[in-house]
């Protein structure tokens, strides 16, 4: 998002006097909040703590997902003592995903880095993540290598990650570390919805970015309790087969169900056979081969309109756009020897 | 057509909206009970009456009312559009930031109307929610069966039939108000993050009588009722739904088949001639072409996700300068000063 859209109002709306745009900091720390009023003076002391003697103009960007304790009060005490804390209060509770999206969106900085606010993360694990952008890469992960959560909870988390690596061929070893670093114009523009932060990974890949993981710290939970629950597991399974399902189709819109149609057509097979070989065909397996006929044609019909809707919505098919805008894939302009 | 009333200089402060639809009273009279009933406001109102399709009777007495300089507009729409639509219409033409909506017969004590608009100091909707202690036992059932039938979308309001309403203005523009949804607007704007309240209010006496629906209705309003739950609890992530049928669909036909399979080889019952064999199939079919639907209508929100995210309530940052922060970034309008 360039700075002139983002400073241009409401078509209608009454224009501000022009004023000039604020530097724009080197980094954006986004950090979503739900029901955390007893961590949040922690995470802002322990920022600007982990971050101070750096050099590194940053902005931290404290989003309140609609809590209904004192965590905006607090967050707003805090935006009004130091100006590089941004506040921003959703009107109801939207989940995770939607609260890093509208700091990731709000952000100004080159590069964003997005944590927790429940203190698990450590932010002086921040200038090591910086410095790998800075090396090049798109994106920098964080992989929580002594992870202070129950057992049950961090062998599930890599069964997940394991499943994940298989289906979408993305080799994250901790997909729900919240530690990521990204380039601002590789993240603000990725389709971001539902509970989509855990795949950002993967959709980044479509857009060829470059990937680097490193090992962070890890904390115990000091205050208030986890919001995850292990019904979640259930949801990010259905969840990795519609990413999968997404990320073939922001590729080849046509592809997506392909595999589901051929898989079907087998039915066609047998049928064929039984016609050749039997003048008496018989009756439940000819109804048998003719559903996964109609199911596969029914699934050709599906992908035809899959493709009616990348031809109507272009914007969300920009993955190639978003991967040759990248800072580190664009070289430095041609100045011709003869000039 | 439009009607319009005489050009005022001062803006009104309160817009009554009342689509004529269905259930039409003597107009005049409502009119001016209304009226008389909004006077303690001590606020300027103007009344925007939308016909939804032909009422020449009611198209008569409210021109009438026009030329006796009363500050009434009115909407003829061309033909039968719903009242949804007719809502939209007439919050197109309010000029005041408060609107208030009424039905064109009477609902509830018109004594308890200020009280709704008075809730707008706190809210941005409005409720009102019919005392039922005087009402006949089949409304009573009634009413009683549709807020508990509403709950199934999460509706935690008791009386979703009532259709007295005060709203914000915004209110409308953000929340997209289809057909048949208008019942469930408390709800729409809860999703949208706007704060709702709910006032119990005495219902008029005529409002007590037994009344008998069609069955088109009743069946009309339960779809409603499941198209509302599923947009408030799945609208952002569809495949967990159709994902969830389809996969129960298929586990149970494969289930099924493993007994049939076991059947075969332990009892050596034959699989061929089976109608059994057919249900297998037909569930396993069935499974993967509702998982297909859901794996489309996720592709519908990927291509579309840039208007569908959040609402932010406010924003405070010192770093832009800013009186009340820097631009407001949020999931629908891309740039937008929020309204106070």
């Amino acid at each position: 998002m360039t700075a002139q859209s983002r400073t241009s109002g409401r078509p209608g709306a009454k224009s501000e006097p022009s004023r000039p745009e604020p530097a724009r900091p080197e980094l954006s720390i986004v950090v979503p909040m739900y029901h955390e009023e007893d961590n949040i003076r922690l995470l802002h002391e322990a920022v600007v703590n982990a971050l101070e003697g750096e050099g590194i103009d940053y902005e931290l960007i404290i989003i309140d997902d609609g809590s209904k304790d004192r965590t905006f009060e607090i967050a707003r005490e805090i935006a009004n003592a130091d100006p590089r804390v941004c506040a921003i209060g959703l009107r109801r509770n939207y989940g995770q995903t939607a609260a890093m999206v509208a700091g990731i969106q709000n952000a100004r900085g080159r590069t964003i880095i997005t944590m927790d606010g429940d203190l698990q993360n450590d932010p002086t694990d921040i200038p090591r993540l910086l410095a790998l952008v800075d090396e090049g890469y798109d994106i920098v992960t964080g992989w929580r290598k002594k992870r202070q959560d129950g057992g049950a909870r961090v062998a599930l988390s890599k069964v997940a990650n394991a499943i994940m690596a298989r289906i979408m061929g993305v080799q994250v070893r901790d997909s729900g570390c919240s530690l990521k670093a990204y380039r601002a114009e590789l993240i603000q523009h990725l389709p971001l919805y539902g509970e989509m932060h855990r795949f950002i990974p993967a959709l980044s890949q479509v857009a060829g970015a470059r990937l680097a993981q490193i090992e962070v710290k890890h904390h115990p939970r000091r205050f208030g309790v986890s919001k995850y629950g292990f019904s979640r597991v259930y949801k990010v399974m259905l969840d990795i087969i519609s990413i999968r399902v997404l990320l073939t189709y922001a590729r080849r819109p046509m592809l997506w169900s392909w595999s589901f149609t051929l898989l079907t057509l087998v039915g066609l097979i047998p049928l064929i056979i039984l016609a050749l070989v039997s003048r008496d065909l018989p009756m439940v397996p000819v109804t048998i081969c003719l559903l996964f006929v109609a199911s596969s044609l029914f699934l050709l019909a599906w992908s035809l309109v899959g493709q009616i809707f990348a031809l109507t919505e272009r914007g969300a098919m920009r993955f190639a756009e978003i991967g040759a805008t990248l800072a580190s894939r664009v070289s430095a302009p041609y100045v011709d020897p003869a000039q | 057509m439009i009607a319009k009333p005489r050009t005022d200089v001062m803006p009104p402060s309160l817009s009554v909206i009342i689509t004529m639809r269905g259930r039409v009273e003597d107009v005049a009279s409502l009119y001016r009970s209304y009226r008389d009933a909004l006077l303690s406001l001590g606020q300027k109102v103007e009344f925007i009456y939308v016909l939804d399709g032909p009422h020449p009777e009611a198209w008569a007495e409210l021109v009438k009312l026009v030329e006796q300089g009363e500050p009434i507009m009115v909407l003829d729409m061309p033909r039968v559009f719903g009242e949804a639509a007719c809502l939209r219409e007439g919050v197109k033409h309010a000029r005041a930031e408060k609107v208030l909506i009424l039905p064109p017969f009477l609902q509830v004590e018109t004594a308890a109307l200020p009280a709704l608009v008075q809730g707008l100091d706190t809210a941005d909707l409005v409720v009102a929610s019919r005392d039922r202690a005087a009402d006949s036992a089949w409304n009573r059932v009634r009413g009683w069966t549709y807020q508990n039938v509403a709950r199934l979308a999460q509706s935690s309001y008791d009386d979703p039939g009532c259709s007295v309403r005060a709203a914000r203005a915004h209110v409308f523009q953000e929340i997209n108000l289809l057909d048949g949804h208008q019942r469930f607007m408390p709800l729409l704007a809860e999703q949208a993050g706007f704060r709702v309240s709910q006032v119990t209010v005495a219902q008029a006496a005529p409002d007590r009588r037994a009344r008998i629906h069609s069955a088109s209705e009743y069946v009309d309003g339960l779809m409603d009722v499941a198209a509302i739950a599923f947009v408030t609890r799945f609208m952002q992530k569809p495949f967990r739904f159709f994902g969830s049928i389809g996969l129960c669909l298929a586990v149970a036909g494969l289930l099924t088949g493993l007994v049939l399979v076991f059947q075969r080889f332990a009892f050596h019952v034959a699989l061929q001639d089976r109608p059994m064999l057919i249900v297998v199939v037909l569930l396993v079919v069935l499974g993967i072409q509702i998982a297909a639907v859901g794996l489309i209508a996720e592709i519908v929100i990927f291509t579309r996700s840039a208007t569908l995210n959040y609402r932010i309530r406010e924003i405070v940052d010192q770093a832009s300068g800013r009186k009340q922060g820097r631009p407001i970034i949020d999931g629908r309008s891309r740039v937008h000063a929020e309204p106070e």
